[in-house]
């Protein structure tokens, strides 16, 4: 389709669609409008996610075939078709699927959240030997106060940090950010839909 | 009918051209030589046009004889009418030297020279010469032998316009004439257009000349931006330097310092897991510092047997070992008052991970051993799903194990009919959508099982107006706090002590770990010898 028609169109779908999810929000009596609209955008999700799959072993069969790190491609290659064919035979709920979920896809992400824990302690000794002004004091002495309020420290309790610092600066200190950050994000959103609607956004292209 | 014919063409010739044929013949004999080199035919029938011409091109000749013979005798330049339309001829300037004689070459005509451009010799330039084809096979429109015409008489003012009739001011602006440029009343020396008087510069730009304005290259900076700039050098210099000399003096140091530290945290976490180690205080719920985790207790304990609760297991891999003890203290407690659980999730993952929940940590009880539990499955299609979902949850496509996962729920057609909903999830943004989709549409609000990662940001709905998060448990304390609530040792009690004797190692870590680098850092360098390289 030419890319002059193409442009208003896509808008002209977004804006309506938008209008419409809303409108059904404020006037009652829409349920089913907006439930019909809405379980067509799970379907074109749905897709999405199909397309993704396509794209990803698209990407890695060119890099197999133009032998750039052709290892990696082909274990990742083999890995999907093996676990897509299995998934597809017996369901998501069958006995090969599980095993794989279970003794790979587990392990693996619950090792490398382990690896993250190490890392940040690494980060956090690096950081006294890096520089010593004044914000990197302030987050260091925060990040001590919260570990030794988190709970005791080799099952010795420390209760000026588990009842008095600790509790002070998650219920109110953190706190008083987090409502901050997400008044901002609220707004951020609002705004975001709106210039959407009226055309001066358009994140599906054109 | 055949186009190659046996019989001889000259007997199909007419009969006047046999006979012309036969005279032609008879007057020239052909020649004994052979014929000459095509190439060479035209040259020589130019030279000797009257030797080898055939007899009737000769009787021909002889008839149209007197025209030709005028033609090849005038010179152009003596016909007046075109005398005028000449260019004038102009004198070698005085003191140029003759050119040398260029090297003749065969196939290079003499119009040009040695390096291919177009020279021609100034005689030819000033005159150039019309030259009359000997045989030309056309009769001239016009002959010297007619009377030749006269030259018409131009008007007083026709005259007066005619460049060179008299002086003109020079009208044109002084950047038009630089220095050596023509004169109105001069002749062109040069070009195609010489000879010529009063003809307009072809490119005046072209003839100026001079030497172009020099600007300064220095920037014109005050003092102040010059301190600046040289502070922002010497930063950039520093950081340069800094990264590369850490980067070689602590390389094997912190390599094993990263592998000391590592395996000191995973001693520090197995020991007490290896063990059964209890000795850690376990958080005291009478202390009046988690009244939200007492709302979710107290939410649960008054359910009624058989009450839906919806449970949405928003729970990534990687933190599935963190939910664990939490979401098995939780949903033991959902399970000992007999409810119903519906699972969903929004993520592919959620399902599966909550049906391993319930097998690996549940399973001996008796709803779960008997299946007594529904799993809708995942939930496709991110947070328009979800809206879709809180508004019709019958009307929404859901990819489940089982055939029909509404078959044992038919008493459930909104999500207010759940007398709970609680979501576990891993982080803050699931648990946030849940939250800001469903808004108003739940009177009983949501109770919320995280991750200790997502605590901080979903405090801040703890304290709404109207109360959409009506309780909250999070991290391995809030599993070890539940726990003891309900004066249970499970999961919860053993990683709490693994916690502890982390969380320890960890602040030792740090502390220990940051000492070290900075007595490095302020170890005094070495002095290297001189003459030493990097390399060597």
């Amino acid at each position: 389709m030419n890319l002059r028609i193409h442009t208003p169109l896509a808008a002209a779908v977004a804006i309506t669609g938008g209008l419409l999810i809303l409108l059904t929000l404020f006037i009652p009596g829409y349920d089913d409008v907006r439930t019909r609209i809405l379980n067509w955008a799970v379907l074109l999700a749905a897709i999405a996610l199909l397309i993704g799959l396509v794209n990803l072993f698209a990407v890695h069969f060119d890099r197999l075939r133009n032998k750039q790190k052709p290892i990696y491609s082909a274990v990742l290659l083999i890995a999907l078709l093996i676990t897509f064919g299995i998934t597809l035979w017996e369901g998501s709920g069958g006995l090969i699927p599980s095993w794989i979920f279970s003794n790979i896809q587990i392990p693996i992400e619950t090792s490398l959240m382990a690896v993250l824990a190490v890392t940040l302690t690494l980060a956090a000794a690096r950081l006294l030997q890096r520089r010593t002004d004044l914000m990197n004091i302030v987050f260091v002495v925060t990040l001590f106060v919260l570990l030794l309020g988190s709970g005791p420290l080799f099952g010795i309790e420390l209760p000026i940090f588990t009842t008095s610092l600790g509790p002070y600066i998650t219920n109110f200190l953190s706190t008083g950010a987090m409502r901050g950050l997400l008044i901002g994000v609220g707004l951020g959103t609002l705004l975001t839909g709106l210039r959407i609607l009226i055309g001066a956004d358009r994140p599906y292209g054109g | 009918m055949s186009y190659h014919s046996a019989k001889d063409p000259e007997e199909e010739l007419p009969d006047w051209l046999k006979a012309l044929r036969k005279r032609q013949n008879q007057e020239s004999p052909e020649p004994a030589e052979p014929a000459p080199e095509p190439a060479a035919a035209p040259d020589a029938a130019s030279e000797a046009p009257g030797e080898e011409e055939p007899g009737w091109l000769q009787e021909i000749r002889s008839r149209y004889g007197r025209e030709k013979g005028p033609i090849e005798e005038a010179p152009m330049s003596e016909e007046p009418a075109l005398g005028d339309t000449q260019p004038h001829r102009v004198s070698k300037p005085e003191g140029e030297e003759p050119q040398p004689e260029k090297e003749e070459v065969e196939w290079v005509p003499e119009e040009f020279d040695s390096e291919g451009e177009s020279t021609p010799e100034p005689e030819a330039l000033s005159t150039p010469v019309i030259e009359e084809p000997e045989d030309r096979g056309y009769t001239p429109a016009f002959t010297t032998n007619e009377e030749p015409i006269s030259p018409g008489e131009l008007p007083s003012w026709l005259q007066a316009l005619r460049p060179g009739a008299f002086p003109k001011e020079d009208t044109r602006s002084g950047e038009m004439l630089p220095g050596g440029e023509t004169l109105p009343g001069e002749i062109e020396t040069g070009g195609p257009l010489a000879g010529l008087s009063d003809v307009l510069p072809a490119e005046p730009d072209l003839g100026l000349s001079g030497k172009p304005p020099v600007f300064s290259a220095r920037l014109d900076v005050t003092q102040n931006q010059q301190l600046h700039a040289a502070a922002l050098k010497q930063l950039v210099d520093e950081e340069a330097k800094s990264i590369e000399d850490e980067s070689r003096r602590v390389a094997l140091p912190t390599r094993v310092l990263n592998m000391v530290m590592g395996a000191a945290l995973l001693a520090a976490v197995l020991f007490p897991l290896l063990t059964q180690s209890r000795t850690a205080v376990r958080p005291d719920a009478n202390s009046g510092l988690f009244p939200e985790v007492q709302s979710l207790h107290d939410l649960i304990d008054v359910l009624p047997a058989g009450a839906p609760v919806l449970v949405a297991f928003e729970v990534q891999p990687a933190t599935f070992g963190e939910i664990t003890p939490l979401a098995t203290a939780v949903l033991n407690h959902l399970l000992d008052r007999q409810s119903a659980l519906v699972f969903i999730s929004t993520l592919p993952t959620g399902p599966s991970l909550a049906e391993k929940l319930l097998q690996d940590q549940l399973g001996a009880l008796p709803a779960v051993a008997t299946g007594d539990y529904v799993n809708l499955g995942y939930l496709s299609g991110g947070i328009a799903a979800l809206r879709s979902f809180i508004g019709d949850p019958r009307g929404v496509t859901l990819s489940s194990s089982q055939a029909d996962p509404w078959q044992d729920l038919q008493a459930l057609d909104q999500l207010s009919d759940f007398a709970l909903i609680v979501v576990v999830s891993s982080g803050a943004e699931e648990l946030r959508a849940w939250i800001e989709q469903s808004g108003g549409d739940l009177p009983n609000g949501l109770l919320a099982v995280t991750s200790q990662q997502a605590n901080p940001l979903l405090r801040a709905y703890l304290q709404t107006d109207p109360r959409t998060l009506r309780g909250l448990v999070s991290g391995v304390q809030g599993a070890a706090l539940y726990e003891r609530m309900r004066a249970q040792n499970s999961l919860g009690s053993s990683y709490w002590d693994a916690y502890s004797y982390g969380l320890g190692a960890m602040v030792l870590l740090i502390l220990l770990g940051g000492l070290y680098g900075r007595l490095i850092t302020l170890r005094p360098e070495k002095v290297k010898p001189a003459g030493s390289s990097r390399a060597a």
